[in-house]
């Protein structure tokens, strides 16, 4: 399964542009972004419920991009999960069975086999008013499966979930995919849910694909500021590169007391010396005497201070009103490490750091 | 010492003094005055004698010498049960009525579907023009059927210019000219119903039907079709009961041998000036119309219960 220079426009705005993107059998494939990102577009191509301006989808080495989509062996759970009001559980599990001009007998046989797949058996003769949300996305998961489809296209899973239904709800789903062995591409704005279910996640902003990589790549190398920014918190330090070794890295940060040391050589910003460091909060340690280092530290105040239980979020504000979050650990019960407005210096290790081009 | 409840306050607290209950009351006020003393009356009138007098009809209350009798009489009825004439006239009617609103929910239903369909900068266009005909009186739209339809019309002028007949076609003064008309006349009460009804329906759902491999005239008989059951109901009830009563298009677009109900009701009013005998006619019509009426009662009921 493979996208080629995927792109749509509707009246001159491109939603949707020159994507490249393979899909591996089996796998769970996260489309993640914010809103008018580009990402249901391209999940509704994949559908065909919207035509693509340009490009092609390859399945099997065909290209479908212009296939019905009553056509396409693709199936999709939609949002909103669209189960037919007028319809039993059974009925909408057999309908697309039934498309399919099956027998009557094998029909029953796999709308068995699905209800058992989602544990939904007794709620068989039920109408999907009657039922609950978790149960209306089960019903929809069975239906969506019921065809067997070579791939399963999953439009925001848990948009019309409550929040604590959709812990649950992500694994048990990951747990029903993964047992079917389809391929899947779901779309979500929530990182949490993409980290959660996917085995690898393209982050989609402004119509393009800026990173594609497994949950641990993405989180931990982003290639540029909006991804190191849209997953997760981080912090970013402009500074100018002083020293570039092929082994290490000086940075130069006005706002820090020392400069940054990154223990490998970078080989991206060729002349460039203007970068910006990015380092996770939870990488960052603080203390209250100032460190006996060289390399990577500086000094600031707490300004703010959310306790959450299982950790701490500390708002540090750096000369230049820069502020920079730091999460710890609560790991010590009686304990108050640090107070409001307490002068405190950050650090953290070399291999901390991510640098990342303008 | 117990506390003395105003008058005013218990009045007050009466249910049939809440100010919700006042709202309710204009319309069944309305109904009341409007719809049960009149059919009271037409009912009265049904049971009496038709005399040559003012009012041309005898009294059911009468009293003289001491006796109050009351006089039904129940030969009006007798006499509609006696005379094909009446009977299929009904017959007729329901049959016009019937072919009428199948023609308009087939043609007002792909209608319908499609402005719902449309782009919503154009939706509220397409919906005036379905309604802007009947910002003219309903008179002369149908009068205007007559120089369309008529032997030296419109369309038989255009068919004979372009050499398709020689002779016109006979259509005014036809139970044809009296389908076109009453279709054309009702189209905007089956929309209308039907395109409100479509508004509401989920556009997912019908993607989900295509996504689930049906082919768009299945989606159409499987999903369309009965989630939209309410607005089809609805809209043949707005066409059937009014078209089934029609008076003025069978008149002016219908020819001696259509034969309607209402054309009856106004012979037996006006040329024939036996008012009894067509307050009968008027009960029967209504007892029929409410059928239908009270079964689609039960089916909105019902539907509501679902929810």
């Amino acid at each position: 399964m493979e996208l080629k220079n995927l792109s749509k426009s509707f009246d001159g705005y491109q939603a949707v542009r020159h994507v490249d993107l393979q899909f591996y059998e089996g796998e769970i494939f996260a489309l993640l972004g914010g809103s008018g990102c580009g990402k249901s577009t391209l999940l509704r191509m994949l559908s065909g419920f919207e035509l693509p301006t340009e490009g092609s989808i390859l399945f099997n080495g065909e290209d479908v991009a212009k296939v019905p989509p009553y056509k396409r062996p693709f199936n999709m759970m939609f949002q909103s999960y669209a189960l037919f009001p007028h319809m039993t559980v059974e009925a909408n599990i057999a309908y697309g069975l039934k498309q399919d001009k099956m027998k009557k007998a094998d029909i029953d046989a796999r709308v068995n086999e699905m209800l058992k797949l989602v544990h939904m058996e007794e709620y068989r003769t039920r109408k999907p008013d009657q039922l609950s949300g978790g149960q209306r996305q089960r019903v929809a998961l069975a239906r969506s499966l019921a065809k067997k489809p070579r791939l399963l296209l999953l439009d925001e899973p848990m948009g019309a979930l409550d929040k604590k239904l959709r812990g649950e709800m992500q694994l048990e789903l990951v747990d029903i995919i993964k047992q079917v062995g389809v391929t899947c591409v779901m779309v979500t704005h929530d990182q949490e849910e993409a980290m959660t279910m996917a085995d690898r996640i393209a982050v989609m902003h402004a119509g393009e694909i800026l990173q594609i990589g497994s949950p641990h790549d993405i989180y931990e190398y982003p290639n540029c500021r909006f991804v190191a920014d849209f997953i997760g918190s981080v912090n970013m330090f402009d500074g100018t590169i002083a020293d570039e070794e092929p082994a290490f890295v000086v940075i130069d940060v006005p706002n820090l007391d020392a400069p940054i040391y990154i223990d490998h050589g970078i080989s991206g910003p060729g002349g460039n010396r203007h970068v910006s460091v990015a380092i996770r909060p939870e990488k960052m340690r603080m203390s209250a005497e100032k460190p006996d280092e060289k390399y990577n530290w500086g000094k600031g105040i707490i300004d703010d201070l959310a306790y959450l239980g299982q950790h701490s979020i500390y708002h540090i504000l750096l000369p230049d009103n820069q502020f920079v979050q730091i999460t710890q650990t609560n790991d010590n019960r009686r304990e108050r490490p640090f107070e409001l407005e307490q002068e405190i210096y950050l650090h953290w290790t070399p291999d901390a750091c991510v640098v990342l081009e303008e | 010492m117990k506390a003395l409840t105003p008058t005013w306050y218990k009045l007050r607290q009466s249910a049939w003094l809440k100010p919700r209950n006042g709202v309710i009351a204009i319309p069944y006020l309305w109904l009341l005055l409007f719809f049960l003393v009149p059919f009271i009356i037409v009912l009265k009138i049904s049971f009496a004698e038709a005399q040559i007098a003012i009012p041309p009809y005898t009294d059911l209350i009468t009293y003289a010498n001491d006796q109050l009798s009351i006089n039904l009489n129940l030969g009006n009825f007798v006499w509609l049960f006696n005379d094909d004439l009446y009977f299929s006239a009904y017959l007729s009617s329901i049959r016009i009525a019937l072919v009428s609103t199948l023609l308009c929910l087939l043609i007002g239903y792909p209608m319908a579907l499609a402005i719902s369909r449309a782009p919503a900068s154009s939706r509220n266009v397409l919906l005036l023009l379905v309604i802007l005909p009947s910002w003219t009186s309903f008179l002369i739209r149908i009068y205007a059927w007559i120089g369309i339809l008529k032997p030296n019309g419109y369309i038989n002028n255009a068919l004979m210019a372009m050499g398709i007949i020689d002779t016109p076609i006979v259509m005014l003064h036809t139970d044809f000219a009296v389908y076109v008309g009453i279709v054309y006349a009702y189209l905007p009460f089956m929309i209308l119903p039907l395109y409100a009804n479509m508004m509401k329906l989920d556009h997912s759902l019908v993607e989900a039907s295509s996504d689930l491999g049906a082919s768009p005239v299945t989606t159409l008989f499987k999903v369309i079709l009965p989630l939209t059951k309410a607005g089809i109901i609805a809209g043949c009830m707005l066409v059937f009961i009014p078209a089934v009563g029609e008076f003025v298009i069978p008149e002016l677009l219908g020819g001696p041998e259509t034969l309607m109900i209402g054309k009856i009701l106004w012979e037996e009013f006006f040329n024939n000036r036996d008012w009894p005998v067509a307050s009968a006619v008027a009960i029967i019509m209504l007892a029929l119309l409410i059928l239908p009426i009270m079964w689609f009662d039960r089916y909105q009921n019902k539907q509501m219960e679902q929810q």
